[in-house]
This record gives structure tokens, sequence and C-alpha cells, in this order.
């Protein structure tokens, strides 16, 4: 067959599926086609295209000029019939890239949901019989009643990322233990007997694993509710905008003086109040108030710490106020306290890096006594990290530098300046548990980290430097 | 005949014992690691090892060396991959040179070896491992990933793959390939599903079909998806439903193009699977790594079908029910 034959037969199967096929994307012979009907709702042949990876191609350019941009070079054709009906074509041999051994691809559509492990705004133990206990030592206590004849016993968390022999549980005479030192907070955990998986059948908190299975749940607790007297009370319980207002949940516990209730709460305001006997009322041993907008008073619970802001001088100012990311910048919410010395603002920050400005009786400024800065769209701000968890640093070969950043995965790959101390270059800065992939930018080179060994390729062919956060426990 | 003695030396020099002097990493950068075996301590008739669950991968703890972590359980590796990222001091052995030509989009093949690799009470030394860039898999699921286990590892055991349980259990085997002891996961179940297959380069090669047509595929415990290769008959590739066309990145800025969707059926041993998750892409030039023109890859999707059980001396793949009942 000659190549005109060869070429005209490929012309009337072209046009065969534009005629045959319904609008979507399918294998045609040895080709992958994407047609479109010109009768389809413009909205469903977006999505046709988006589906096929070229959503940002025009409509109205593929219908009015065939126009497929950068995927004509590779080797995308298109085909327009009379009747209405488009196609975008290419031999399905011709897909490029290759999967290599040893690599592994997925189409994040295809990706199982994991089971999130959900942030917890606040929390409270309960148990059938107690299994997990608070030691003395300030430690918690992970017990697994009997099991005499078990050859091993691990405990696995969220604590230990999940490891599976990084905590083995002691044998006692009354069954197995292990005892953690773990931060006020939301735990999810599992046991390990002789490589089975069980979660603690004594807990009652528990959250599906992803996998057909659960994870128990304990909350290291960081605040107790206390109500002084009441003692003839039959019921007290404590509600707030931490549960919803939850009437019913949070039931206090009875003690000689009063009432009660050992809870987790996360980082953050919160407004509450004490349900005794059906009336309402609000905490009468916390002076903090706050009216919600509604004429109702409650009680203010603020968890955290205060970050303070100062400012040293400017005593002649009118006016000086702090803005930044916490606040959406916000020129007139945050105004600072005179103070003998110049201007302050304690703000309790959940942790995080947060970049910010004062204003001065109306001029913007960076903080002056913060030798910490970083770029936003080229505008220079101060920075502040709170509860940092990792200090970044550049050894005394770069002492000369003008100016040393740091970017990563954490920043959006902004650079965070960094301070000089002694011969060197450091910032500490709060980086989230997982994987931090990050670069120095010294006098606008980017390096990899000289003094870490571990990193990975990027697209540029060069390399980052990859470090682990740990969870905090 | 002197050539055929150094080579016996060689060959037998693992059973010699500590005596046998180990070169570290940094003394000699030329030996050829052909040369090298590696001996399997493992007092265990039956071995339990959990599983940890990250998307669709399979992850066990082991130790490499001094390295404590993440590996994936991965058949569709010949033997032990190493991430480059926590590797990268380790030295190359001389073969690199000679199988360069093999290079990747995302650099070339490199061979190290590693003195132990232990995970839990089994204990492999002298080990050859591959390096290679495994980035992307720790950038999409943000867990730390020192390597991948793969056949050349498992393959002196039967291998039980238990997703209900999250379970990898290893259980030694004799000549006839029969265990000791029967596992509690199996007790009162039998094979639902059985299929012989091909070992071949420390590869598991499945016959399966599709739309008539017998095709060879790769049992690939790491393939988060089943994977079809575009050269693959017209006539099977006609039964494949595109949801959607995807580039996929991987490391080092790598990327290839597929086509996602799911297969309208496919005949593994007597059973027909249906829609199944699957993505076509180009395969050229991985038959070389197998050794035999394969048309893909099956696998997570089929372990969710059942508790796996491969048996490397009767070349048998038994797939057993799952109970259905939860524990709760």
């Amino acid at each position: 067959m000659s190549k005109r034959w060869l070429l005209l037969w490929g012309m009337f199967f072209v046009l065969g599926w534009t005629q045959a096929q319904p609008s979507g994307i399918h294998i045609e012979g040895t080709n992958i086609v994407l047609t479109i009907s010109k009768t389809l709702p413009r909205s469903e042949q977006q999505e046709i295209l988006e589906q096929f990876g070229m959503g940002q191609l025009s409509l109205d350019s593929l219908w009015r000029f065939s126009y497929l941009g950068k995927w004509e070079k590779e080797g995308w054709k298109i085909q327009q019939s009379e009747k209405g009906v488009l196609s975008i074509y290419k031999p399905i041999e011709s897909l490029s890239g290759k999967i290599i051994s040893g690599y592994r691809y997925i189409p994040n559509e295809m990706r199982n949901l994991i089971a999130q492990q959900t942030e917890a705004t606040f929390g409270v133990n309960t148990f059938r019989k107690p299994s997990v206990l608070s030691l003395t030592n300030g430690k918690t206590r992970f017990f697994y009643e009997g099991l005499q004849d078990a050859g091993s016993v691990f405990l696995s968390g969220t604590f230990n990322e999940w490891s599976t022999i990084a905590t083995p549980m002691v044998r006692t005479d009354s069954g197995w233990v292990a005892d953690m030192a773990l931060a006020p907070g939301k735990h999810c955990y599992k046991f390990i007997i002789d490589g089975h998986w069980v979660h603690d059948l004594n807990n009652k908190q528990r959250e599906e694993d992803g996998h057909a299975g659960s994870n128990s749940i304990y909350f290291v607790y960081n605040h107790t509710f206390a109500l002084k007297g009441y003692t003839n009370a039959r019921e007290v319980i404590v509600t707030g905008s931490f549960n919803g207002w939850d009437e019913r949940a949070l039931k206090m516990q009875k003690t000689r003086e009063g009432w009660v209730l050992p809870v987790f709460i996360k980082e953050g305001s919160f407004t509450y109040k004490f349900i005794v006997d059906k009336k309402w009322i609000t905490d009468p041993a916390n002076p903090q108030l706050r009216d919600d907008g509604f004429g109702n008073i409650n009680s203010l619970l603020t968890k955290g710490q205060a970050h303070l802001f100062t400012l040293k001088g400017y005593s002649s100012a009118k006016k000086v106020v702090v803005a930044g990311e916490f606040n959406n910048w916000n020129p007139g919410e945050l105004k600072m306290q005179k103070t003998e010395s110049g201007w302050e603002l304690p703000y309790v920050l959940a942790a995080g890096n947060y970049q910010y400005k004062f204003i001065v009786d109306g001029t913007w400024m960076l903080d002056p006594a913060n030798p910490l800065s970083a770029d936003m769209g080229g505008e220079q701000n101060s920075l502040v990290a709170i509860n940092p968890t990792h200090t970044f640093m550049l050894k005394s070969v770069y002492t000369n530098a003008r100016e040393t950043k740091v970017a990563g995965n954490f920043n959006g790959w902004t650079g965070y300046s960094m301070a000089k101390v002694g011969t060197g270059w450091s910032i500490s800065l709060y980086v989230p548990p997982g994987k931090c992939l990050y670069k120095f930018i010294v006098d606008d080179q980017w390096i990899i980290d000289p003094n870490n060994a571990q990193w990975e390729e990027n697209e540029f062919g060069e390399g980052n430097s990859v470090l682990w956060v740990r969870n905090q426990q | 005949m002197r050539l055929r003695c150094i080579l016996l030396v060689f060959l037998f020099s693992p059973f010699i014992g500590e005596a046998r002097a180990i070169p570290s990493p940094n003394e000699t950068r030329a030996l050829d690691l052909h040369l090298y075996g590696n001996y399997i301590k493992a007092d265990f008739e039956t071995l339990i090892i959990p599983i940890k669950r990250i998307n669709r991968l399979l992850v066990v703890e082991a130790r490499v060396d001094t390295l404590v972590g993440n590996f994936i359980i991965d058949t569709g590796a010949p033997g032990l991959v190493l991430n480059n990222t926590y590797f990268r001091k380790y030295w190359i052995s001389s073969d690199f040179i000679a199988s360069n030509a093999a290079s990747t989009s995302s650099g070339p093949v490199r061979n190290t070896w590693v003195n132990e690799l232990e995970v839990k009470e089994l204990r492999l030394e002298q080990l050859k491992a591959r390096l290679t860039e495994l980035g992307h898999i720790e950038n999409q699921t943000n867990t730390r990933i020192l390597g991948l286990l793969g056949v050349s590892i498992l393959k002196s055991f039967t291998v039980t793959i238990d997703l209900q349980q999250n379970v990898l259990i290893l259980q030694r085997t004799d000549r006839a390939g029969q265990s000791k002891h029967e596992l509690e996961n199996l007790k009162g179940k039998t094979p639902h599903n059985k299929s012989v297959f091909k070992l071949v380069n420390n590869s598991i090669l499945l016959p399966a079909h599709i739309a008539g047509k017998k095709l060879l595929f790769c049992l690939d415990t790491g393939a988060e998806t089943n994977v079809i290769s575009s050269t693959a008959p017209q006539k099977a590739l006609a039964t494949f439903r595109v949801a959607r066309r995807s580039v996929l990145l991987g490391t080092g800025g790598a990327s290839v193009e597929v086509l996602a969707g799911k297969l309208e059926k496919i005949t593994i041993g007597s059973v027909a699977y249906y829609n199944m998750n699957t993505i076509v892409s180009n395969l050229e030039g991985l038959g070389q790594a197998y050794g035999e023109s394969i048309h893909g890859m099956i696998g997570f999707d089929l372990l969710t079908k059942g508790i796996i059980s491969i048996n490397f001396v009767k070349k048998e793949l038994s797939i057993y029910p799952y109970t259905n009942s939860t524990d709760e």
C-alpha cells in the first residue's frame, strides 16, 4: 500500500470516529481520541477537556482555528467534521515518558483517601477500663492487660510515627506496659501483638484508620475546668465554643470542693459557660469575660503563649499598631499599648511563621529590633516564628555574604532572611511535621545545605536539601 | 582451571564466615559486585511482619546497616532498592559503568552494596542494592522512605500478604514447597483462585487474559495501580475505559503521560476481575528489565481481592477469600 493510500485510509478512520463516537475519551484502534460534539453544553465540553489534561485550551480557539497550542508539539492532531464533532488524537504508542521499574507513578484521582488524623480542638478520654494512665512523673503509661502467652507487644502511634519496632512494651505480672513522654494533644495508637495490629478494646475513643480498622485515641490534657462550691448541685456541665456549645457532652466530676473536668484544648481563644442544674453561669473564678455581640456574657479562655510585640522609642507617636499575616494585615485592629520605653502588645498566636509590620501614626515600618525578615511579592516584612521546630544554620564559609536566606516548601519557596550569628547565619522557624525540602540563597545564588548530606534531585536538575521534622510528642 | 578455582572461592566465600574481610565503602571503589552473594540468617519457621499502609503502598520497617526506617514491599523490584537521598555516600559498583547504557530519564541506574539488611528476625548480609531517586514517593505521601524490598529478599520463603490484618508473613518451605505450619490467617480457608507464574530475573510474571488475548504481567505489590502497556494488543486495549489523561511527575522532573481508567475484565488464574483501576502507559524498554516481553503490571488492586500467597518453590500464586466480618 502506498503512503498516499495509508494517509487516505487514516483520514477516513478519523472521520469514522468523529461521527461514531460519543463525546469523551476513547481508545480507537491504535489511537487515543478525545471527541467533543458542538451540541454539548459548553460546561461539559470544558469538563471533557479538563479530563484530558488540556483544560488550559480555549474552546473558542479550538472550534474556530483548530488551535492546539503546545500540545501540537507533543504529537496531538485535531480534526473537525462537518457535523460539528471535534477530535483530538494521537497514536496511543506515542504516549510520552516511560514508566520505569522502581519508579512509582499514580494519578492523584486514583489515590485512596487516607484517614486524615483529624486535628482535635478539644478532647476528653473515655475508657471502659483505664488502659492509658497519666503518671506522676509526667509520662503516659499504656497498658495491655493479660496476653501472658504473647511473644512480643509493641506500641505504635502518631507519637512514634507509627513505628512497628521503636516502642516495645514490657511484660509485667498483669500485662504489658510502655511509658511515653507525650505533649498535650490528641494521640492515635494501636498495639502490635505478635505482628498483628489491634486497637485498644478498653478505650472508647477511636476513629477509622482508613483501612477498615480503628485507631484508638488518647488525649493528654492541658487544662482543667473547675467550679468551686455548688456541691449540692446534681449535675454541672461545661460548654463552649470549642464543642459547639453542646449542652450535654461534658459532664464535670464532683469533688469535695466543687466540680472539675480535665480536658485537652487546642491553642486559641474560646468562650465557655457552666450549666449548673440547667442554669447557665459564667466562671466565677475567671475575670476574663466576652460579650458574644447579642448581649450574652461568656467566660473567655485563652490557650497558648502570648508573643510580646515591642517597639522601643517613638514616645511622641499618637498611635502604634501591629498588623500581619495573623490578622490579614488589618491596620486598625491590634493597637499597641504605650509603656515607659516605647510600645508593646501581647498577642496569642498558634505555632507558625508570621510576617508583620508596625504602623506608627499611619507609616508602615519594619520591626527595627528584629533581624529576621521575609519577602512578600517584593515587599519586605519582619518575621516572627512561634514555637519554632528547626534552626537552619549556614556555617562560616559564607561569613562574607551580604545576605543569606532560606527558602523551602514550608514557606512557598520565598526567601526568609537569616540573621548573622557569630561566624555564620541562622534562623529558627516553625517547620510543620513531615518532609521539608529547602535551599539557602546566598547573595542570590541558590545552594543546597553544605552541612546536610540528605538531598534529592529537583525538576531543575539540581538538588533540594531534605529534612524530616518529627511530630511534637 | 585456576580461574574456576578463584570463582569457586568467591562463590563460597560468604560461608567462610566472620574471618572474611568485608571491605568498607571507602576502601576500594572498583570491586565487581557480581562476585558477591548474600546469605540469610532466619531463625524462624514463620515470621509475621506488621504492614503500615500508606495510601496504596505497603510499608514495613527495616534496618540497612545503621539506618532504620520504612521500606516498601515491592515485588516489582528485583531486589533491594535504596533511596539516593539517604545512601548517597555509598560507593557505586564497577558494574554501574557497564550498565550505564540502561540510564533512565532520572539518571543512570547505579548499584552498590550494603553489609546488612534486617527485617525483624530476617537478616541478609553482603547484599547488592540499586540506588535510585525515590523522593517523589516521599513527597506524595509525606513519609520517609528508605527504599524498596524486592523479590530476591523474599523469594526464599512463601510470602503471604493479608491486607485485612495488615501483615506480611514469611514462611519457610521445604523442597516441595510445603510449610510446616498452617497459618492462622488461612485456617479453614481454601484458595478461590490459583495461578502459576514464571520467575524471570527476580520478577514474578503472571499470565492473564484480556479480550481473549494471553498477556504477561508482572505481579508488582509496589504498583499503586495496574499498568498496561500502550503497545499491548489492540483488542485488549479496546476494553480499557478511559477516565482521563494525566501527566505524572517523578523525581527530578521526569514525567510520564498516562491514561487513567478501568479495565473491563481481566482473567488471572481461573477468576475474572472486573473494572480494575488501571493506567495505560509507555512501557517500552521495561521488557528488557524483566528479560521477557511483558504487557504491564498487576498491582495493589489484586491484593484487595483476597489474601495472596506467593509460593516461590511451586511457582504458584494463591488467593484466599478475606473474612467478611470485622472484629466489631
